[in-house]
């Protein structure tokens, strides 16, 4: 089980290693920018970590289904 | 009559300036095409005012606004554009909000003003950029609902955009985890509101079915010519 704090360097990593800016809430962010706020806990870095919570949720339901019908 | 279509994108900052650019633009590109009356309301004409004016004086069916929101409002150049005291102006239309938050309350409030259906995000929208544009997932999700100009109703929009948030989400979740669980986050904030089967009518549509109808009238003229020349003829012989 990973924690917060690995899921929130895992991100702020990512992002870093990206050059994407990021509209969130109506605002530009660069990576950099984005990457502190993750890792900082700001509300708009918690939204991003809630994203990535959710999202590997729905990615490991799918994969567990898709794994489930294999078997069959 | 064709129908008219009004796009408002207020380019207040940069986030709006790639909004207009990457989505609005297409929108209006493809409304012209299909020969809809395009109303492009940009920057100062986008304020409030400028909004409400074109909104009487060209009655458009279909409003699609492109901005910052929040729950009860579309921010316009120099304030709210649309917001729940003056939602009453959008009685019979079908609405595209593309901002932030806004399909929620003032979603709430259209439907309650008899607007015909709005489609928008009832939470945070969240969009990514690389090298100043935005990345084509997102440009492709936000311009999908423009199948209304195609003469799909809103429900078949609604769904259609879903299928396309479906397409990017499974591509990105091999090349981008994280690109995806935005798309997933945009795709769960996306709604619809109000009757599913509301639809413009093309004015393409139209135009083929005068075209018809005055080649239709032509013929009987024809017809009749040949008539009286043959019955003129029968009597002078």
């Amino acid at each position: 089980m990973i924690s917060l704090e690995e899921r929130r360097r895992a991100i702020a990593d990512h992002l870093r290693s990206k050059k994407y800016r990021i509209i969130i809430d109506g605002k530009i962010y660069s990576a950099d920018e984005l990457a502190r706020e993750v890792e900082s806990g700001s509300e708009i870095g918690m939204k991003l970590i809630n994203m990535a919570i959710r999202g590997a949720l729905e990615r490991y339901a799918k994969q567990s289904t898709g794994s489930q019908a294999r078997d069959r | 009559m064709p129908s008219k279509v009004l796009v408002a994108r207020p380019e207040i900052d940069e986030a709006t300036r790639i909004m207009s650019r990457d989505v609005a633009e297409e929108f209006v590109r493809l409304a012209s095409s299909m020969l809809y009356t395009a109303i492009d309301l940009r920057d100062g004409d986008a304020s409030r005012a400028g909004f409400e004016y074109a909104v009487k004086r060209y009655g458009p069916e279909m409003v699609a606004l492109f901005s910052h929101g929040d729950a009860d409002k579309v921010i316009g150049w120099d304030n709210s554009m649309l917001d729940t005291s003056n939602a009453y102006l959008m009685k019979g239309r079908i609405l595209y909000l593309c901002a932030c938050k806004s399909a929620s309350t003032l979603g709430d409030k259209l439907i309650e003003e008899e607007a015909s259906a709005v489609i928008g995000y009832k939470d945070t929208l969240t969009v990514v950029t690389q090298g100043g544009e935005m990345l084509e997932a997102f440009k492709n999700v936000l311009r999908k609902p423009s199948v209304i100009l195609m003469g799909r109703t809103v429900g078949e929009a609604y769904n259609e955009t879903l299928s396309e948030y479906e397409r990017w989400i499974e591509y990105y979740d091999q090349a981008d985890p994280l690109i995806a669980d935005i798309l997933r986050s945009d795709r769960d904030a996306l709604v619809l509101k109000g009757d599913e089967n509301a639809r413009l009518v093309p004015a393409t549509y139209i135009i083929v079915a005068n075209t018809t109808a005055v080649m239709q009238v032509m013929m009987v003229i024809m017809l009749i010519k040949i008539l009286i020349s043959k019955t003129l003829n029968t009597v002078k012989q």
